[in-house]
């Protein structure tokens, strides 16, 4: 039989609510509120409202109400000012609160009657007693003292006759025995928060706990208490009850933040098995409807009492992704999913799949129907065959290298500082070169060009006619005009006039740099071919020309592509350009013979439109970024040194930069190289990533547990010196102390240098030590 | 009805309120200190060297950002530190350094352990305990002789760099062989309480409340008179804080929240400090001082002075605060009530000096919430 969801508002908070034997009434207990409800088939009705009348009083403020387990008109509830009152609902006025036991100091928190002896009760208080009473008498019959700051649940075990649990606020789990007052039987630490609530499994004899450090732990209370499972929540738990009729399920309801009661499998505790999203307010009592596994009953903080029936639960587990893919580094893929049951078994191995290693989690138990905690997944693993490359497109000329290989060399060979930037290009353009990354030896070379011969001044071609007049006075006139040069870095079309000499070494040095590479037959910047093929005479290059460079070498694709792309282009660009240079040339060579003084015109020079390349600089790094290749781009502007202020990038960006690549680095265990990078890292936020953890921990030798900080060498564990002496000779060393940190074995330098020079072992215990 | 801060004896309240002083004097006291000190509960401050004691101490009482305890020097004096900034917390922390030997003769335990009404042990959860929890054994052997009545809590600090199940593993370990040790040396009867600490987060604060809170005799009836406050202004949850500190004396009978709590922490940072910019007087907190916060879950949190050092800061939701007449009417109520335990206690107190100064009559309990006036 199906029952309706039903819902009754009440006046007030509800704190607790309690069912009678019968599983006809329902008591609902709160602060300002204490009513007996009957519960039907069709909804609530109220039946006694204990709180009527005017003589109201602070006993009438319950934060827990329990029925007798045998007498349907007895009930009982623990009040905010530590009262336990007695409560007869059949009576009227006054005398429904047979008795008053005002016995806790502070505010009690929860009652519960015996459940054979109908006379007895418990009550747990916040002075961390736990009291009980019989009802026959009007004074309690035994204390319990805790030992703790309050008592937050008691609860007797249906297993053992006298036995009853109690949690506490310091997260200890205490069991007493009724008869023994003076000392409990059990007493351990369950949670590391206080612990507000537990309940007895109906037929098991397991007590699940529930915490403010929101999990929910489920205790075998057989001989030494052991953790079975652990449920971890969203949220502070506030009650938990176990299911009638199913052995592994519970439902809970959190305290805060958390409206929605869950009924969790215990045996698969990532998810709920079902959720009651109805209430508006936090939930704070639940019970099952006696033995029917079906029917769930809730107060809230909202003031309303429901009734869910477990067909209209929400069953999170179906709206729950149940794929779930993970990129390995090696380019490797791992995918799992959940398979349905009889589902055809189609393999989703794809063409690139060489191996895909089966792992089916549980064996199928009961066929037919699935069953929630055993939900069938599978999962693959995708590898890369060593065939292919990271391109699918076949290079025969180059080795075929994958990606990560590529990366790691990069990481390795790639150097930032040390030298001067025109050979830290050349030799990042080799490193590029050798592992197939055209677009940055393009880069490499282009930057030599350009920041190479020295970093606060961008080389200009055009000063190339300045060079070529060998006229002292006109130098002299030129060096006059910038009083001071690198201020007028970034006005750079008026000092175009720039000294002509350094001028020159310039133009020199770059041709010299570049004759080599441009007969190697790399693919080279285009950038250089034209200053090559117009070294003698005034190679004017404007926007256009450099445009169309840019867009060349940037290219991404196929890096052979780019190479046949980048060059017909530019070849096109060279030979519109050389008209024009041409006339420039005859120009020149009309004009009177060079030792005249006034051939330099002067007034030509100045309209020539002058060509920034950090822009186009920070454009090529952004690109490289954005296809993926952020090694480069760091690379480029951690060894442009302090020439990277003229790269128009946000530093926000290079922070990422710089996250990104430290974390490529980390995900390929590459530590020396990513630490190298964070410490040329010129952003705050970087730098602070190393020191993070400065703890280092030492082992002793002998058996491998941690050294105690207090005396260096000193081994607590063995209680001996052993760690101190060196393993070569023998003796305790003084002074520096080598040691390896894979088997915490060593000694003096001096030893362990000579021994190692012959042997590559631990003297010890033959680990095979990368002595350095 | 108005209420008038001049009701209480002038003299309740210290004038040196405020953290900028206190003593940084060894041992040696003036003798006529030795009788006022006497009269206020002391709190202990014990543990190893490094294990962070003057760390809390600084956090605790003086404001003090964690971050800058890194820089704390290591003590080699007892610090002594007057808390006596309300008339309900008035007892002084002892900060011990840390390798301090009470086996030596030299050391008056008589004089450190006779006043004192609560030891707090810091163990450093990060490090290895053993030496922390013989010298703990020692410590409580040695004080539980000379006073019976001492509250022994141990704080196992520095939780904040290590996982949830070692918190736990290392609490149960310490629990574990902490008892073992003193029901070895026959002392089963001595009660400790374990607390996982960290000054990076308000976990300090909670458990140095519960250490105060023991100490406060009146502690019931606070909580007596906030159980009764509460339901009838249909508020959520109700702290009285101790201003300056930001330890809670008493809160009502529902599960404290961790997040709570710190919201109102936070609350009280936020008035004391927007009105030390704006007050023209010195003091930023007097009887004047409330505050509203709404919060964008429909929450309001509302701050009301009871007394120059105590603030109460309710949490309620919105819907209940249309009533606002009757919250502050029942404020008023509340804040009566807790003056007249304060002129209780006062007059026991005058009592006590005139007969003897016997300081077992501090646990006489006071029942006394019942009278408060309350309308529903």
């Amino acid at each position: 039989m199906r029952f309706p969801d039903a819902r009754i508002c009440m006046e007030g908070h509800a704190n607790a609510l309690a069912l009678s034997k019968d599983n006809t009434l329902i008591a609902v207990a709160g602060r300002s509120l204490l009513k007996v409800y009957s519960i039907d088939d069709y909804g609530f009705r109220e039946v006694c409202n204990m709180r009527g009348g005017k003589n109201q009083n602070l006993s009438y403020s319950s934060n827990d109400v329990a029925w007798s387990t045998m007498d349907c008109n007895l009930l009982a509830t623990a009040a905010t000012n530590g009262v336990v009152s007695v409560w007869d609902h059949s009576k009227c006025g006054r005398q429904k609160q047979l008795l008053v036991y005002n016995e806790h100091e502070r505010t009690a928190h929860t009652v519960t009657f015996h459940s054979s002896e109908p006379n007895i009760l418990i009550s747990g208080s916040q002075d961390g007693t736990i009291k009980c009473f019989d009802i026959r008498s009007d004074k309690s019959v035994n204390t319990y003292f805790s030992n703790s700051e309050s008592v937050r649940d008691v609860k007797f075990s249906p297993h053992a006759q006298n036995i009853f649990s109690a949690v506490s606020e310091n997260g200890t789990v205490q069991l007493w025995d009724m008869r023994k007052w003076d000392k409990c039987m059990v007493q351990f630490t369950a949670h590391y928060g206080p612990v507000y609530t537990c309940d007895w499994h109906p037929t098991r004899n397991w007590l699940a706990t529930g915490s403010r450090d929101k999990q929910i732990k489920v205790w075998d209370m057989d001989g030494r208490p052991g953790l079975e499972y652990t449920i971890h929540t969203i949220a502070v738990v506030g009650r938990v009850k176990w299911r009638p009729e199913r052995t592994y399920h519970i439902a809970s309801c959190a305290l805060v933040v958390d409206y929605s009661i869950h009924v969790w499998d215990i045996r698969r505790p990532y998810i709920p098995f079902a959720s009651f999203n109805e209430h508006t307010n936090v939930t704070t009592g639940i019970a099952w409807l006696g033995n029917d596994s079906h029917c769930l009953l809730s107060t809230s903080k909202d003031s309303t009492l429901h009734k869910h029936a477990f067909e209209d639960a929400t069953r999170p587990a179906l709206k729950a992704n149940a794929q779930g893919a993970s990129l390995g580094r090696y380019g490797d893929i791992s995918f799992a999913n959940k398979i349905k049951e009889y589902a055809p078994k189609t393999s989703g191995a794809s063409n690139t799949k060489t191996s895909s290693s089966f792992i089916s989690r549980r064996k199928s138990i009961v066929a037919g129907s699935i069953q929630f905690h055993l939900d069938h997944s599978r999962m693959y693993k995708f590898m890369v065959k060593d065939a292919f490359s990271g391109f699918p497109l076949n290079e025969s000329d180059s080795k075929p290298r994958q990606e990560h290989e590529c990366f790691i060399g990069c990481a390795r060979e790639l150097i930032m500082s040390g030298k001067k930037l025109a050979e830290l290009c050349e030799h990042n353009s080799e490193v590029s070169k050798k592992y197939g990354r055209h677009n940055a030896t393009t880069l490499w070379n282009f930057l030599k060009l350009f920041y190479g011969s020295n970093h606060f001044e961008p080389p200009f071609e055009h000063r190339s006619s300045f060079s070529n007049q060998k006229n002292p006075i006109n130098q002299r006139r030129a060096t006059q005009v910038p009083s001071d040069w690198p201020q007028q870095r970034s006005d750079l079309s008026q000092d175009l006039n720039g000294n002509a000499q350094e001028a020159t070494h310039e133009i020199d040095a770059a041709n010299e740099d570049d004759d080599p590479l441009g007969g190697s037959g790399v693919e080279h910047p285009p950038t250089s071919s034209v200053i090559l093929s117009e070294t003698q005479i005034i190679s004017e290059i404007n926007f256009d020309n450099f445009e169309l460079l840019r867009n060349g070498f940037i290219y991404v694709g196929p890096t052979d592509a780019a190479k046949a792309l980048a060059f017909p282009a530019l070849h096109h660009d060279v030979q519109a350009a050389r008209p024009q240079l041409e006339i420039k040339a005859s120009d020149h060579e009309k004009s009177p013979p060079p030792h005249v003084p006034t051939v330099l015109k002067v007034s030509h020079v100045p309209p020539i439109p002058m060509w920034e390349p950090h822009k186009f600089v920070a454009d090529a790094l952004m690109l490289l970024n954005d296809v993926g290749d952020v090694q480069t781009a760091l690379t480029v502007i951690i060894s442009l040194g302090e020439a990277r202020k003229l790269l128009p990038l946000e530093d926000t960006l290079v922070e990422h930069w710089f996250h990104t690549y430290v974390d490529q680095l980390h995900r390929y265990e590459l530590w020396n190289e990513a630490c190298e990078v964070i410490n040329r890292s010129w952003l705050r936020s970087v730098q602070q990533l190393n020191q993070q953890s400065t703890a280092m921990h030492t082992n002793c030798g002998d058996c491998g547990r941690q050294l105690s900080n207090k005396v260096g060498w000193y081994c607590d564990k063995c209680k001996s010196m052993q760690s101190a002496k060196c393993c070569v000779c023998g003796l305790i060393v003084r002074g520096v102390y080598a040691w390896c940190q894979g088997c915490s074995h060593g000694g003096h330098i001096e030893h362990l240098q000579k021994y190692f020079a012959k042997h590559s072992k631990c003297p010890k215990c033959g680990h095979l030590c990368a002595y350095s | 009805m108005s209420y008038d801060d001049d009701d209480y004896p002038a003299d309740t309240f210290p004038k040196d309120f405020g953290y900028g002083t206190y003593n940084q004097d060894g041992l040696e006291m003036e003798p006529n200190s030795t009788g006022s000190s006497e009269t206020k509960p002391r709190i202990l401050l014990m543990g190893l060297r490094r294990s962070g004691k003057s760390s809390i101490q600084k956090v605790v009482f003086h404001k003090m950002s964690p971050n800058e305890t890194l820089f704390l020097e290591s003590t080699s004096k007892i610090v002594k530190d007057d808390i006596n900034n309300s008339s309900f917390v008035q007892f002084q922390i002892w900060d011990f350094p840390g390798q301090i030997d009470f086996i030596e003769p030299t050391f008056d335990s008589d004089m450190i352990f006779g006043g004192c009404g609560a030891l707090v042990f810091v163990i450093d959860a990060k490090d290895d305990y053993n030496e922390a929890l013989t010298k703990f054994k020692n410590t409580v052997i040695k004080a539980y002789k000379v006073n019976q009545r001492i509250k022994f809590e141990v704080f196992i600090h520095k939780v904040d760099g290590i996982s949830d199940d070692s918190k736990m593993e290392s609490q149960r370990d310490i629990h574990q062989r902490s008892s073992d040790d003193l029901s070895e040396a026959g002392l089963n009867q001595i009660h400790l309480s374990f607390h996982l600490t960290s000054i990076y987060d308000h976990s300090i604060f909670e458990a140095f409340s519960k250490v105060v809170q023991k100490l406060i005799p009146q502690l019931p009836t606070l909580e007596n008179l906030l159980n009764i406050f509460i339901p009838n202004s249909g508020i959520e949850k109700a702290f009285l804080f101790d201003v300056v500190s930001k330890i809670y004396i008493a809160t009502d009978s529902s599960p404290v929240d961790m997040q709570t709590y710190e919201l109102c922490c936070d609350m009280i940072d936020v008035v004391i400090d927007l009105s030390s910019i704006y007050s023209s007087e010195e003091t930023a907190f007097d009887s004047g001082s409330s505050s509203l916060i709404k919060l964008n879950n429909n929450t309001i949190l509302y701050l009301r002075e009871v007394n120059k050092f105590l603030a109460l800061v309710c949490i309620l939701r919105e819907e209940n605060f249309n009533r606002q007449g009757v919250i502050d009417y029942n404020f008023i109520c509340f804040r009566d009530a807790i003056s007249e335990v304060f002129e209780l206690r006062l007059r026991q107190k005058q009592l006590e000096n005139n007969e003897d100064e016997d300081l077992a009559d501090e646990h006489t309990l006071i029942r006394h919430g019942n009278d408060a006036a309350v309308v529903t």
